[in-house]
């Protein structure tokens, strides 16, 4: 008898449990897909925008805005397996070629830093650096994502080297930030990473 | 009676309970995210809605939670919750998302939660629980944003994001770091409980 309802027991625990975790896993599971493709637009725009702020380009305010500007002036360079080399930048009426934006990786402090870097037609200076993706230290580290750091570095061009923040730079270096410096060291390899890569990428096309 | 003990208990989470300050749980998030006033916000919004609604439901389940199981289930209903916040956050703010990175998540973690689930929701009616879990998340909140305010002053010059320290003022570089947040819980722990619970049990 004690073993039986023993028994009943242990069914009613894992049935509970069933039960529970399936009602629970359905309720998030609808969360997603309500919220699925609004969250895949706001990737998809975060990427576009990165692109255009990189190329050096003004960002329109209205989503549907933007993205008609990336559709009509960008150009997504694949490879064979259709993994993106590199966006190539055109204008949109004559359709030639006024830049080049590279995605590169690299780590940061505490994670995978990801950049686009922009560059002109001919290579020879940067359009600007966007961070699409890092895990640095908020209000440390994380300051590459404002704007006066990632500004320096429009029009210049690598190999980059660091100096102290606030002193004025030469044309192949840029501030580091202070405090930051693992972070500001990972960004100047990224970038002179990229600029190292893009020649050949450039060519291969 | 039932609404003396509902405000007393509200006023119990806020002060002499307090989960941070007295209780010493969820530190982990309270140094990890204080460092800027913004995200701390987001962060405790996040929280007070975990634990209400954790707790409210686990209140709702508890008689028929089987004993042996009922961290799993409580752990089950945090985390459904914390995802559908995530969720939420990355289709509505995705910038603030980025920014706060993995801490939503977890959200789960955070032994506030579970300690409450555990201690009080299990034993105690829906209604009650519910206000137990609001209180609790706003005793976590206020203390951190108090943390944050000053972690975000002196470590960057700003509050909320705007400058309002000039030029003269040197940031110290610590108090946006972990030692920073050690420092200035350390230092709320000792003024509170050195003034404030003092004198309410001299009395």
């Amino acid at each position: 008898m004690k073993k039986k309802s023993r028994m009943k027991q242990g069914v009613f625990t894992v049935a509970f449990m069933f039960a529970a975790t399936f009602v629970f896993i359905s309720g998030v599971s609808f969360a997603y897909l309500f919220t699925r493709e609004r969250i895949a637009s706001n990737e998809s725009l975060f990427l576009i925008r990165g692109v255009l702020t990189a190329a050096g380009r003004q960002i329109p305010e209205e989503p549907e805005d933007l993205r008609s500007l990336y559709e009509s002036s960008v150009e997504e360079l694949k490879d064979r397996d259709g993994g993106i080399l590199c966006y190539i930048l055109k204008d949109s009426s004559t359709g030639e070629i006024e830049g080049y934006v590279f995605i590169e990786n690299g780590p940061g402090l505490w994670g995978t830093i990801r950049a686009a870097v922009g560059m002109n037609a001919d290579l020879g200076s940067l359009t600007g650096v966007e961070f699409l993706e890092h895990n640095e230290t908020p209000g440390l580290g994380a300051r590459i994502g404002e704007e006066w750091f990632t500004d320096q570095f429009k029009g210049k061009m690598g190999p980059f080297t660091t100096v102290p923040e606030g002193q004025p730079d030469e044309s192949d270096e840029f501030d580091a930030i202070t405090g930051a410096t693992v972070t500001s060291n990972a960004v100047c390899d990224i970038l002179n990473t990229a600029i190292e890569k893009a020649p050949a990428v450039v060519r291969g096309r | 009676m039932a609404k003396g003990k509902a405000k007393n208990l509200f006023l119990r989470n806020l002060g002499r309970d307090n989960p941070v300050f007295v209780q010493i749980l969820g530190i982990c998030s309270t140094l990890a995210v204080t460092n800027v006033l913004k995200n701390t916000a987001i962060m405790c919004m996040g929280l007070v809605f975990t634990t209400t609604l954790s707790n409210f439901t686990v209140s709702l389940l508890r008689k028929w939670i089987p004993a042996r199981i009922r961290m799993m289930v409580e752990v089950l209903i945090i985390a459904s919750y914390v995802i559908i916040v995530d969720i939420v956050i990355k289709a509505t703010l995705p910038d603030i998302s980025r920014q706060l990175g993995p801490y939503v998540g977890l959200i789960i973690t955070n032994c506030i939660i579970m300690g409450r689930a555990e201690a009080f929701a299990m034993s105690n009616p829906p209604g009650l629980s519910l206000m137990d879990g609001v209180s609790s998340g706003l005793g976590y909140s206020y203390v951190l944003l108090v943390i944050a305010f000053f972690r975000e002053l002196m470590g960057s010059g700003t509050v909320w994001g705007l400058t309002v320290l000039g030029d003269w003022w040197v940031n110290w570089s610590i108090m946006v770091m972990a030692p920073g947040a050690f420092f200035m819980l350390a230092i709320f722990i000792w003024f509170i409980k050195s003034l404030v619970i003092k004198e309410e049990e001299a009395k």
